[in-house]
């Protein structure tokens, strides 16, 4: 299982780093959605909040657009059988799931400082905001790689995973929003409840990923 | 290891449309089993049914070694399948695509061996999206055996092969034969002289 | 004899009880006998909720004969709960336009019921792009499972951010003291007689679902 795994995942890099274009895309996508947000807002003070959201939304449309690839990719390129006859469901979803929990931090290092330059931030608890982007951007990733296998499997496109993922995104969205904005109002306040939430969300969608995994995946 | 394969009066049905039904085999280590039929009579969908990758509609399958009986998600450790239909990564070269099957049964030697073997050692670091049609069916049949599975599916396996990639491919399944179960969809006369025995579907 | 069928004296007797039994609303006067219908509508786009979740879980699970039919039920309810969801957002903001004066306030069982519908149209549109056949069932009540395990992090956190207007709920206990006799007689006979009519209607779409599925078999 161990070796399988490891194989799976030095699978994923490589294959994506040889083709690189998905990647660099999502790259693409993250810096040019910041920077155009940030002008149409144009100068104006943005309120705390509204900046939140503004970051989460251009978060958001960053997974939407990157993070449906890893499994889609199987399918276009007719490699499935191929994957589902030498991989366990599990080991196929555990290395999907690092790849996209890796490139989707990547992103984050892109948006997070154009949105604080250009947004014009004011971070009074710096380290908190950090740790609010770490626990929600791993929540988006768990959630959204096990609806991106639904959605792949399921002959479906763009639209059909934004629509599957906004309802169940909500709750990660609203409590990220809202730590983002202690971290912006208020220096040293650790909101470790929206933390654990947090937490808690993503340490149950993994949980229930891994249970259904083989009714998604698998044929029947 | 002795494997064994039961397949109990097996059927699959697609949108209420019956495929075939009724399919009761017992194979054993040494045996050879061909499956022949027109297009579209199942033999690609029973071999995928064979090999575990789908439920049948009706019936049972059940791979057993020695007297205990293997489990469903840990059949395919002791399969090894080739076909069309499975297509391994164009974006990784011949070598990444034995490495990410390779369970490391055979050694580095034994993969370099297989590939001299099939013609492919010079092409060992090529991407397969730069692969012939020809080239990339060999490679599918060491990606099969890589891992010297006690069983093998072969899916036509001598579609798209020139006089010389059929022989290599023959004589390799003649010489493991005895040591595995060999089952082959095909309407070929000479891979079908391969088996010992025939099955007929849709007729 | 069936016993859903009372429905077609259950129905009407509530509707009666309804419009002369119950006497008028404190404030609203007789638009505020939108509660009959408002909160037993309600009531059954969550029940045909948690019934779709449990035919999903019991579709994926279950290996009994007589769990065949189980993604078949879980589509129903699921269709039936989206055609309740809508007509409480509906009765919901016409009541909302009445008591406070505007159709929408984002208060917190506003937002929670456009949870809901937003999960049912994910369904739906999921449901609609798979074609027909075992794979169809085990993807979409996989996603199903997913969605109910959010379920309860909504309840958690939308009070949080929301502000309520709405009255207490009906069945706590403080609000029953405030509610008149008649009034808590005919709401409990609504709920009984709207919880047989979701019955009985499950019943007759379960029934067109098996004869459609026979005679495409059929036609083929």
């Amino acid at each position: 299982m161990g070796g399988e795994l490891l194989r799976n995942i030095r699978k994923e890099f490589l294959i994506e780093f040889r083709n690189p274009s998905a990647v660099l895309s999502a790259f693409s996508f993250s810096g040019v959605a910041t920077i155009s947000v940030s002008l149409v807002t144009r100068a104006l003070p943005l309120q705390p909040l509204v900046q939140s959201i503004l970051l989460w939304l251009i978060i958001f449309f960053t997974a939407m657009n990157s993070l449906l690839h890893p499994f889609i990719r199987e399918e276009d390129h007719g490699t499935a059988p191929f994957l589902r006859l030498h991989s366990s469901a599990l080991s196929v979803l555990a290395s999907k799931l690092v790849f996209n929990a890796v490139l989707f931090f990547s992103l984050q290092l892109i948006i997070t400082p154009l949105a604080v330059v250009f947004f014009q931030f004011t971070l009074r608890s710096p380290f908190f905001f950090l740790v609010t982007l770490l626990c929600g951007g791993f929540a988006v990733t768990a959630t959204v790689t096990v609806l991106s296998a639904i959605v792949a499997r399921s002959g479906g496109r763009g639209p059909l995973f934004t629509i599957i993922s906004f309802p169940l995104l909500l709750p990660i969205l609203w409590m990220s929003i809202e730590s983002t904005r202690h971290s912006l109002e208020r220096g040293g306040f650790w909101d470790v409840r929206s933390l654990v939430f947090l937490l808690a969300f993503s340490g149950m969608i993994i949980a229930l990923s891994f249970l259904l995994i083989r009714f998604i995946w698998l044929d029947e | 290891m002795n494997t064994i394969i039961s397949a109990e009066s097996v059927g699959k049905e697609y949108g209420g449309r019956k495929l075939f039904s009724g399919v009761t085999l017992r194979l054993r280590r040494g045996d050879s089993l061909c499956l022949r039929g027109p297009n579209g009579s199942g033999k690609t969908t029973l071999l995928r049914i064979l090999s575990c990758q789908l439920p049948p509609t009706r019936g049972l399958v059940e791979y057993f070694s020695g007297d205990s009986r293997i489990d469903r998600e840990s059949v395919f450790l002791h399969v090894g399948m080739a076909g069309p239909s499975i297509e391994p990564y164009g974006e990784l070269t011949a070598l990444e695509n034995i490495d990410f099957v390779s369970r490391g049964g055979i050694g580095r030697d034994g993969v370099d061996r297989h590939l001299r073997a099939f013609g492919l050692f010079e092409h060992r670091n090529t991407a397969l999206n730069n692969f012939s049609t020809g080239m990339k069916q060999r490679l599918r049949y060491i990606l099969a055996t890589i891992n010297e599975p006690s069983v093998i599916f072969l899916d036509e396996p001598g579609a798209n092969l020139d006089e010389a990639g059929k022989r290599m491919i023959y004589g390799h399944i003649e010489s493991q034969r005895g040591s595995r179960i060999t089952v082959i969809a095909t309407n070929d006369r000479r891979e079908e002289r391969l088996c010992r025995e025939v099955v007929t579907l849709g007729g | 004899m069936n016993i859903t069928k009372s429905v077609f004296i259950a129905m009407p007797a509530s509707i009666i009880l309804t419009f002369l039994y119950a006497p008028p609303a404190e404030v609203l006067g007789d638009a505020g006998r939108i509660i009959f219908y408002h909160v037993p509508l309600a009531w059954i786009s969550v029940l045909a909720f948690v019934v779709a979740g449990f035919y999903a879980a019991v579709h994926l699970f279950s290996k009994s004969p007589r769990a065949a039919d189980a993604d078949m039920k879980s589509h129903v309810s699921a269709t039936l709960g989206m055609f309740f969801a809508v007509l409480t957002t509906v009765t919901g903001s016409i009541w909302a336009k009445l008591s406070w004066g505007s159709y929408w306030n984002w208060d917190p069982r506003e937002t929670t019921i456009m949870v809901l519908l937003l999960i049912y149209i994910a369904y739906l549109s999921l449901h609609g792009t798979l074609k027909d056949g075992e794979k169809r069932g085990r993807i979409c009540a996989s996603y199903l499972l997913i969605a109910a395990a959010t379920v309860p992090f909504f309840v958690f956190i939308v009070p949080r951010l929301y502000p309520t207007l709405h009255p207490d709920p009906i069945l706590n206990r403080e609000a029953s003291v405030h509610m008149d006799f008649r009034m808590r007689i005919t709401l409990i006979c609504t709920i009984a007689s709207f919880t047989l009519l979701y019955l009985y209607l499950f019943g007759l779409r379960f029934r067109i679902a098996v004869l459609e599925k026979v005679r495409m078999g059929i036609e083929r």
